[in-house]
Parts: C-alpha cells; structure tokens; sequence
C-alpha cells in the first residue's frame, strides 16, 4: 500500500503473447507495452586482484563479468536466462535485485531508476524484487526453524502485522507440510530446501522474481515439481520471473522469450518458440546441439558441436566475443563487435553473419 | 562371440548404519561387453553411487559386500586383496567421477601424475621423458589446449572440463578393460557435456572399453548407452535395450522417470514429476518399493515384492505384468490426468508381447 503505483495492474498481463512487432524504438528487445523491468546498457564489474596484487604487483583491473546488457521484461512475462558457466548471467541477476554495484547503464523498475535511487526508497522497492538463490542451503540460516526463516523477512523489512502471511500460509503456497515449520534446513531434502526459499521470497509480496538456477542438483522428478510449483505461483500471483538457467532443456517448460548471454553480453533474445525452433546465432545453435535428449533416437552428430570452452571474462576476445570458437567467423568478427539487431519480429541477434550460415548446420534436433 | 568384461550377479552391497545392516544395493545383475555402453539410471539414493564403488572396491568402512560377485575378465573381484584392487583399479577398471578434483592429487603436477600411472601400469615401456611425450599426446587427443604446458599444470589451474578431460585421457593411456564413470557430466555445461560424452564414445570405439555410465540424467542416458538398467531403492526395476526402453518404458517408475525428463521437444507439454521421495534404506516399505509412489498400486504390490519378470525384451520388477503371459494386466480405474500422461507414454495391453521372449 506504500507503492500504489506498483500495486495496480500486476495479473491480468499473464498468458497472451504479443506478437506483433512494436518496438516502441527506445529500451531493447521486449514487449510492446510498458515493461516492469527495463534494462539499458548495465554492466557490472568485479574488481581484481587483491589489495596485495594491486600493492605489489601492481596487477589490477575488472573482470566485466556484465558488459552492456538492454532487455525488457514485461508484466506477468518469464524470461528465460541461458548461458555457460562465466557468461555472466547470476552477475546481471544480482545486480538486478539490487545485489550488485552497478558499473554503468540504468535498471528501470516500473519507470524508476533503480541505479539512482535513494537507499530508503530503494529498501522500500526491495521488497517487490525478490531473489531466490541457487544454493537453499547457504542461503538458509542453518540455526534457524523453516518458521523462523519464513517469518524472517518480515523483521528484516519491519512489515506491520496485517500485511504478512503466516506460517501455515507461507508453506501451503510452496506445498509443504505444516509440520515442516519445526525442522532445520539440515533436516530437509534438496527439494524441501528449494520450496523454503521459494515460501521466503514469496512473503514480502514481490512483483518480480529472479530464480537463479532453482532446480540445480535436484533430481529430474523434484526438479519437476519446483518448476510446476513456480508456474502456478505465477499464475496466481501475478507474478513476473526472471528464470536463470544452464539448463536449456528445462527453460523451454516456463519461459515465453529466452535470452541467451555469453562473456556478459546477450548475443541472442527471441520468444522460446524463434530461440528453439530458429535459432539465428552460431552459439545458440551450439547450445541447442550440444543438449542431451532424452531420446535415443535424436542422438546429436559429434560434427555439430563447438570446440573449446568460454574464455576469461578478464580478457575477451576482440569484435565478436565468440569469434575464436566459431566456425561461421568472418573478416569482421575479431574486429567489430556486432550488435543485437531485429531479425524477424522481435527476434533479436548479435550476428555480423546470422543471414549467411545455413539453416541446416547444427540443427538441434539434428538426425544421426 | 564376445567375452564378457565386467559380469556382476546377484550383487547385494550393505553399510552398517547404527547397528543395523542395510541394503544398499540388492540382488543387481548385469554383464558388459567389450565397447558396449551400459547405463545405470535412478534418482538419489537408489543406489548407483554404492554400486560403482563396489566395481571398484571402494566401499566405505561401513560397506561391504554380503552377497554376489564381481567378475572382471573372468577374475573375481569379490574378496580380492585390497593390493590386487590397487593393481586392477586405473590399469584394467578405470574411473570418472562426477568431480575430479577428489581423483587428482592436489600437490602434483597434472604430468607427474600421469606419468605415474603410466608407470605403474606399464612399468618398462620407456624412459620418463618418452612417457611424458605419451600423456602429453594423450592430454592432446582429448582437446585440452596447449598439452605441453598444461602437463605442468597443477588440478586446481584446469577448468572443470578440462579436469575431466584428464580423467579420460588417463583412461585413454592405460586402456583399462572397463571403465566405471559415475556422473562424468553432472558439474558440467552442455557444451561440455556434449564433447565429454563423445570422448567416452571414442573410448569405446577405439579401445573397445567395456562401459558402465551411472547418471540421474536420461539425456546423458539416451544419447550414450546402448543397454539401460533403472534402479530403484536399490534394486532393478527394469533394463533392456535404451531404444526399445525409452520408446516403450514398462516399469510405471520407469515411465514416471520419463515423464519427468525436460526434453527440448517436448517444451509445449506440462511436465510431470513423481509424488513423493525415494525411500529410506531404513525403512524401506514391504512389497514393491515403488508401491507408495505408484499411481497403479494394487493390494498386491503392498504385500509382495514382484520378481524381475521378461516383456518383450525388456526385464521388469512389476505386478502389473501377467507372470505366464507377460502381458499387461487390467488396471484399476485411472483418475486424474497425471495417470492419464503416464499412460499416453506407456503400451497399451495390445502392444505386450511375448513372442520374441
């Protein structure tokens, strides 16, 4: 009730997807009406070295862990986050939920600088930005009962009384048993664990919420299950993900646009259906190739796949950061670094050569 | 007719836990053969761990052996010395675990090591520095870039993948009989996933290694194996050839497995999961251990644990399959719509058959 102007609309925005291309020219590649989140040209950065290195060695610098990142996500939208290890992509969660300094660039929320707002009114929009992390056990006090972890947040953000839920709603809405309130996260199976972050990011009310790889480590039927549960919360709350994942498999079940980042930047953005089904940049297509099926008879061809690993963010390579490892690369890849242009209704890829490499090549689903 | 590498039969693995024995692995039976890919799939707790270390007799204090045999080329593995383990282990039945790190020696240089286990396997196959020439030619044929200096590498200076990369071409050396790789990929990405799968492939085919690929992910499954065996509180519920398998799974946890599997081609569908956990090995329920998750449960399967029965070419722990014909049984009314996606996936009675019995 603090914030009027974020508590009108928020449901009503699930389901339908626009389709038609109305890129209202500012803001990157995102839905036609007004986004929730907006994000133009962020980076972060890491400092390097330590102080040591940078006394002595006089060794230091920043990794650009995010280096200029335009994505809008609108209301009630899921945005899928793909990319490696080292791509960049828990950093731009983080600085998203406000966990990160930012190096440059803007994070709107419903029209508001985030990167520029005061720390008391910056506290207050907190609560509607929530993050669930990929590790429950670090992020749960393990001296601490499930209750007390639910009712935690609430002390930490002084929410009066009439606006919290209690414990027994708090487990109901991530499916858990009553009794579960006593135990201490030691006691939980990973699934259990996963549900108590979700129940804790739930009781401050949030609009957005960034999921950073919810499901790692759990088994295929569990992992399931968090993933179902996360869709009907969205469904009933109204509520807009940002769902981070190395898991390209399982993005396809939730996400309505993905985003593919790789060295900190997104080379890719399209809805799942142009991501999956036509993907433009040479690394996505790798991405989609190299996932393993379950399914005998779509075994992947051994020729469709990438050498290498991804670099350092320390120090990436010139132009296109994907240059070295691809086998699309031209004149202009080392030396020009391409930007994310609209292909086809918003589908955007950040390609000097998307148009000249075959559809065939590497397909994901590719008969061998 | 090929022999056999890797034969395990009957195989029951126990750890002592507050007094008590319990069953780890019960009753698994199975048999690779040179260049073949075996896959043991299960969630956590179903037993794949113990049973790779106990291929490799690297059982915990508390494990043991009671019951079964482990035959390696004919040798017997069971009650093996634990000096005649140490000559086996690397040289003929090799491993990759899910980390590596815990395999590498922290203090020695990526080349030392390797060298030393060339040495130790093929002690008098020339001077150090050719044996240095050999890994660094096998750190090569795996894709790790720059061998030459990444041999003076210590474990903690590779990537995860490349980590793993050393792992295999460790394998690739000392060309072991059989290979034990227990969630090779799980730490991984894709990509990676992808090359580290088709090295295992190579491994396979260039040196006819017998293959047993324990993982949670029937991806990593479907793409590598050629035979399948799905494992449930310790036991096998079902196995069988991995096309014939994935395309008509029998045993209802099997098609649960399925069911919950994320598939690039399946994105438009919901995805299912499975009621419930694994259970405890302490306490593990009466009859068919899959019965209290089962959406096809029957007063039978409460009371008596089913055999491991053949339907068509598969072997499956199931009362829902007639024990004389081999077909499946009438089953009592489905309700909801998970059961009704379950039964999509699996055979309808008509499509049971024993004729190739």
């Amino acid at each position: 009730m603090s914030e009027p102007t974020l508590d009108e609309a928020g449901v009503g925005g699930t389901g339908d997807r626009q389709t038609t291309a109305s890129q209202g020219g500012e803001g990157g590649p995102g839905p036609s009406r007004p986004p929730l989140v907006s994000i133009k040209g962020l980076r972060a950065y890491f400092p390097y070295g330590g102080s040591f290195d940078r006394l002595f060695a006089g060794e230091r610098g920043a990794v650009r862990a995010v280096d200029g990142v335009d994505i809008d996500i609108g209301r009630g939208e899921v945005v899928g986050l793909v990319g490696e290890s080292g791509s960049g992509k828990t950093t731009l969660g983080r600085a998203i939920a406000g966990l990160m300094d930012v190096a440059g660039g803007q994070i709107l929320y419903d029209g508001r600088d985030l990167t520029r707002m005061s720390s008391r009114r910056w506290r207050r929009l907190r609560r509607k930005v929530q993050i669930i992390f990929q590790d429950p056990y670090s992020s749960l006090s393990p001296r601490l009962r499930v209750e007390h972890l639910l009712l935690e947040p609430y002390t930490i953000h002084k929410v009066p009384s009439d606006q919290r839920y209690s414990v027994s709603e708090l487990l109901g809405m991530v499916d858990l048993a009553f009794e579960l309130r006593r135990k201490y996260p030691h006691e939980l199976s990973g699934g259990q664990a996963r549900r108590v972050g979700i129940a804790r990011a739930l009781a401050l009310r949030p609009e957005f919420i960034v999921a950073d790889e919810i499901t790692s480590g759990l088994d295929v039927s569990a992992g399931s299950s968090v993933l179902n549960l996360m869709e009907g919360l969205r469904d009933q709350l109204g509520l807009t993900y940002l769902f981070i994942t190395h898991n390209l498999n399982l993005v396809g079940y939730v996400a309505q646009r993905i985003a593919v980042m790789y060295l900190g930047q997104l080379i890719e953005v399209g809805t799942t259906d142009q991501v999956f089904d036509s993907p433009a940049h040479p690394y996505t297509r790798a991405l989609l190739a190299s996932i393993s099926e379950p399914n005998p008879s779509q075994r992947r061809a051994e020729s469709v796949l990438i050498s290498g690993e991804i670099p350092s963010p320390r120090n990436p390579p010139s132009g296109c950061r994907f240059h070295p490892r691809c086998p699309f690369a031209g004149e202009l890849s080392s030396r020009q670094q391409p930007l994310l242009q609209e292909i086809a209704s918003r589908h955007f890829v950040a390609c000097h050569y998307w148009d000249r490499i075959p559809a065939d090549s590497s397909h994901p689903l590719h008969e061998v | 007719m090929t022999e056999t590498v890797l034969s395990v039969k009957n195989l029951t693995v126990t750890y002592r836990v507050a007094g008590r024995d319990v069953a780890a692995v019960d009753g698994v039976s199975f048999e690779v053969e040179p260049g073949e890919i075996l896959g043991v799939v299960g969630e956590s707790g179903c037993g794949k761990s113990t049973l790779s270390a106990a291929l490799l007799g690297l059982l915990p204090r508390n494990g043991a052996i009671l019951n079964g045999q482990i035959g390696l080329r004919g040798e017997s593995l069971v009650g093996a010395t634990a000096e005649r383990m140490r000559e086996l282990r690397g040289g003929q039945i090799a491993m990759v675990f899910q980390d590596p790190l815990t395999s590498l020696n922290p203090t020695f240089t990526i080349g030392s090591q390797l060298v030393d286990a060339l040495r130790a396997h093929h002690p008098g196959r020339g001077s150090r520095a050719e044996m240095r020439e050999k890994v660094v030619a096998a750190l090569s044929s795996v894709g790790i870039p720059a061998p030459r200096e990444r041999v003076d590498s210590y474990p903690h200076e590779l990537s995860g993948g490349q980590r793993q990369r050393v792992m295999i071409a460790t394998a690739l050396m000392l060309e072991p009989a059989a290979l034990v790789a227990d969630e090779p990929t799980s730490s991984l990405d894709v990509t990676l996933e992808a090359q580290i799968l088709h090295l295992l492939d190579r491994l396979r085919r260039e040196h006819d290694t017998a293959i047993v690929l324990i993982s949670h992910d029937l991806g990593v499954i479907a793409q590598s194996c050629d035979r399948v065996i799905v494992m449930y509180a310790g036991r096998q519920v079902e196995s069988g050839d991995v096309g014939e398998l994935f395309q008509r799974p029998r045993h209802p946890y099997t098609q649960a497995l399925l069911a919950a599997a994320p598939s690039l081609s399946r994105r438009r569908e919901r995805l299912l999961s499975i009621e419930g956990r694994v259970p405890s090995l302490s306490a593990l329920p009466g009859g068919c251990k899959f019965a209290p998750r089962c959406s096809y449960a029957e007063d039978v399967c409460h009371g008596r644990e089913p055999g491991l029965l053949a339907v068509g070419s598969q072997l499956v722990r199931c009362h829902a399959y007639d024990s004389n014909s081999g077909y499946r049984r009438q089953v009592a009314q489905l309700t909801s719509s998970r059961e009704e996606a379950l039964v999509r996936q699996s055979d309808s009675p008509a499509e049971v058959s024993v004729e190739d019995k």
